[in-house]
């Protein structure tokens, strides 16, 4: 499919290859998987009045006349060369953070900043869902588990805060709040309807909502948050974040059906490997962060950071996940090892693999006779790591990791501009 | 359970060498073609592929048939394969990108493949049978029609001539991808007829492939 940038400027200095966010098709260990963790902590009884009348347009118009075009989609130009072994970038020391705390302790520390915000955002979430229709509030709870982490909205508030630090604004607005409550709400929606077209009962070991309240309740709450959303997002009263946000949706589609057009196709490329990607995860990551950076009133050079923040540590996020659905363990996983692969879904370490005659030619025959000898998903494994896929992925993932933090540099020093920096850690961390 | 002595059993009695006449055989080889049948049954014409050792014991199977051939001049006996024909198991299968681009995962099923020979025309029409779900269900055909050419007492020439795709909603489907479903299902070339009773053919091609039938009725 066509794709063409926004505007002219849209150039980022930092941009590679197309930063893919791809949902996995399956569920696999991903952050936002943890969403339905039930946590047994109690919640302030904090409850905000859900505003449902439109918040006040922006006294100062955010560039809009300039948007004619679809927004901006990954760039052919952008193509990411394939880095072979010795082009692979060192480990690049991004922060002195002390390991032996743990992947907890970091994630405590990038959430401090937004700590309110987050908790404020849990509550609203589930009024939302549970006001309106009360067949959802009992699915409510499992959409919107309090134990989730809420990756992308915790990242709407840290770039809200960034970047109104940046423009001297003494808090974030009400509009950036709503924002991070629309972006948790579009990834929602399409998880739980992935759910239900995968046929999942589990989602990181917390049952589905296609599995406890059947099918049709999942597809309704599914629609009811898509629409909601729109609902909401159509209320900023912001054309260009309306047409930004409104993209992913369509993205989100896009990923899906040519991730499902390609599948066993060994000549894929890392190119469209990194398209799906962009479409499936780093669409919606990408756009919800210059949308922030748009409420922030921030010149059109910031914005265009923000969302090559978003879009490669989207990237980065979905490399991640690929790279564990061959290295976790079926206990880690919840599932086993290597399902993208067994399905078809060619990702980064395979495509890579697949460039390394050493393994090729084996890899090629059992791909394409699709498993159907016992034990070839294992063997599929051990050529893909022999060949140097994982490692090779590995580094993708860093360079997109490397991009991510490049682009932070327009923002002057903030706690929240460090936390955008740990997280850049935290999602690699999974892979190194 | 079926274990091979069985049929060891039954080809070492078999004595008659069949020149003309080919109905006393039947029983002779009926465990055999139990075996095959059963064998074939499971692996769904072998289409979208079969294991190792699946296909292991569908080769011996065929291949104790063949050494049994009871019409050993095929080709001079061709008034034997008129009519119609259903194939149980080939070599020809659909696999990874290929299956994917024709849509055959979800959205498309595979039914029967059926040939019709008139001997008159001296043609071969093969028949695959589609059916498509979704929003829009209904049925169709790939008919590949071939003329056929005495080469040997056991080998036909084949020679393409014609193939439709039918209704216009399939080939909507196939549009994009029609080269390569002619050329997975496209006949040219030769074929030895290596089997032949009346309710039964196995044949080769030029390719490699192996061919399982039976008369459909």
């Amino acid at each position: 499919m066509q794709l063409s940038r926004l505007q002219a400027g849209e150039r980022m200095a930092a941009s590679s290859t197309a930063s893919t966010s791809s949902r996995p098709l399956l569920h696999c260990q991903t952050p936002s998987a943890s969403r339905f963790k039930h946590s047994c902590r109690h919640r302030p009884a904090e409850q905000l009045s859900f505003p449902t009348t439109a918040l006040p347009s922006s006294s100062s118009s955010t560039s809009t006349s300039n948007i004619t075009t679809r927004v901006i989609t990954p760039s052919r130009a952008e193509s990411l060369a394939v880095p072979s072994q010795e082009e692979l970038p060192p480990p690049t020391p991004t922060s002195t953070y002390n390991k032996v705390k743990g992947n907890e302790g970091l994630l405590a520390s990038i959430v401090a900043p937004a700590q309110a915000d987050v908790e404020i955002l849990n509550v609203n979430l589930k009024n939302v869902v549970g006001d309106r229709h009360p067949m959802l509030m009992a699915a409510a709870e499992q959409i919107f588990g309090a134990g989730g982490k809420k990756l992308r909205p915790l990242i709407v508030f840290l770039v809200a805060r960034a970047t109104a630090s940046l423009m001297n604004m003494s808090d974030i607005n009400d509009r950036q709040r709503r924002l991070a409550e629309i972006t948790e709400m579009i990834h929602t929606a399409s998880l739980v309807h992935d759910d239900v077209l995968d046929d999942c009962d589990t989602r990181r070991g917390q049952t589905t909502v296609n599995s406890m309240y059947g099918t049709r309740v999942a597809v309704l709450a599914g629609d009811f948050l898509f629409a909601q959303s729109s609902w909401f997002l159509a209320n900023l009263d912001n054309l260009e974040v309306i047409k930004l946000i409104s993209q992913v949706i369509a993205d989100f589609a896009n990923g899906e059906i040519s991730q499902a057009a390609s599948l066993f196709d060994t000549e894929t490329t890392l190119e469209s490997y990194m398209d799906k990607s962009f479409y499936k995860t780093a669409s919606l990551i990408a756009a919800s962060c210059r949308s922030a950076s748009v409420f922030s009133e921030v010149p059109l050079e910031v914005k265009e950071a923000m969302y090559g923040y978003g879009k490669h540590l989207g990237l980065a996020f979905q490399v991640v996940d690929d790279v564990l659905d061959f290295t976790q363990t079926a206990e880690q996983l919840g599932k086993p090892q290597g399902q993208d692969l067994a399905s078809g879904n060619l990702t980064a370490p395979v495509i890579y693999a697949l460039q390394n005659p050493a393994v090729k030619d084996e890899l090629l025959q059992i791909i394409e006779s699709e498993f159907v000898e016992e034990g070839s998903v294992a063997r599929a494994l051990q050529l893909v790591e022999a060949g140097g896929g994982i490692e090779a992925a590995r580094g993708l993932a860093r360079q997109q990791g490397d991009l991510a933090l490049k682009s932070l540099d327009c923002l002057t020093d903030s706690p929240s501009k460090r936390s955008l920096q740990l997280m850049v850690d935290y999602v690699l961390d999974r892979i190194f | 359970t079926h274990t091979h002595t069985h049929t060891h059993t039954h080809t070492h009695t078999h004595t008659h060498t069949h020149t003309q006449d080919t109905h006393t055989h039947t029983h002779t080889h009926t465990h055999t073609h139990t075996h095959t049948h059963t064998h074939t049954q499971g692996t769904d014409r072998g289409i979208f592929g079969t294991t190792a050792a699946k296909k292991a014991t569908i080769n011996d199977l065929v291949a104790s048939l063949e050494a049994l051939n009871p019409v050993a001049a095929p080709i001079d006996n061709i008034h034997l394969c008129a009519g119609s024909w259903e194939l149980l198991f080939s070599t020809i299968t659909i696999t990874g990108a290929k299956r994917t681009k024709l849509g055959l995962r979800e959205f498309i099923q595979l039914g029967a493949m059926l040939q019709e020979i008139d001997l008159e025309k001296k043609e071969a029409t093969n028949i695959v049978q589609f059916s498509v779900s979704g929003l829009s269900q209904f049925k169709g055909a790939l008919s590949i029609r071939a003329g056929y050419e005495p080469a040997s007492p056991s080998r036909v020439h084949i020679n393409f001539q014609e193939a439709t795709l039918a209704p216009a909603q399939l080939q909507k489907l196939f549009e994009k991808n029609y080269d390569l479903l002619l050329s997975i299902f496209n006949p040219q070339g030769y074929l030895d007829i290596t089997y032949l009773d009346d309710q039964h053919r196995l044949g080769r091609d030029d390719k490699g492939n192996l061919f399982v039938l039976q008369r459909a009725h």
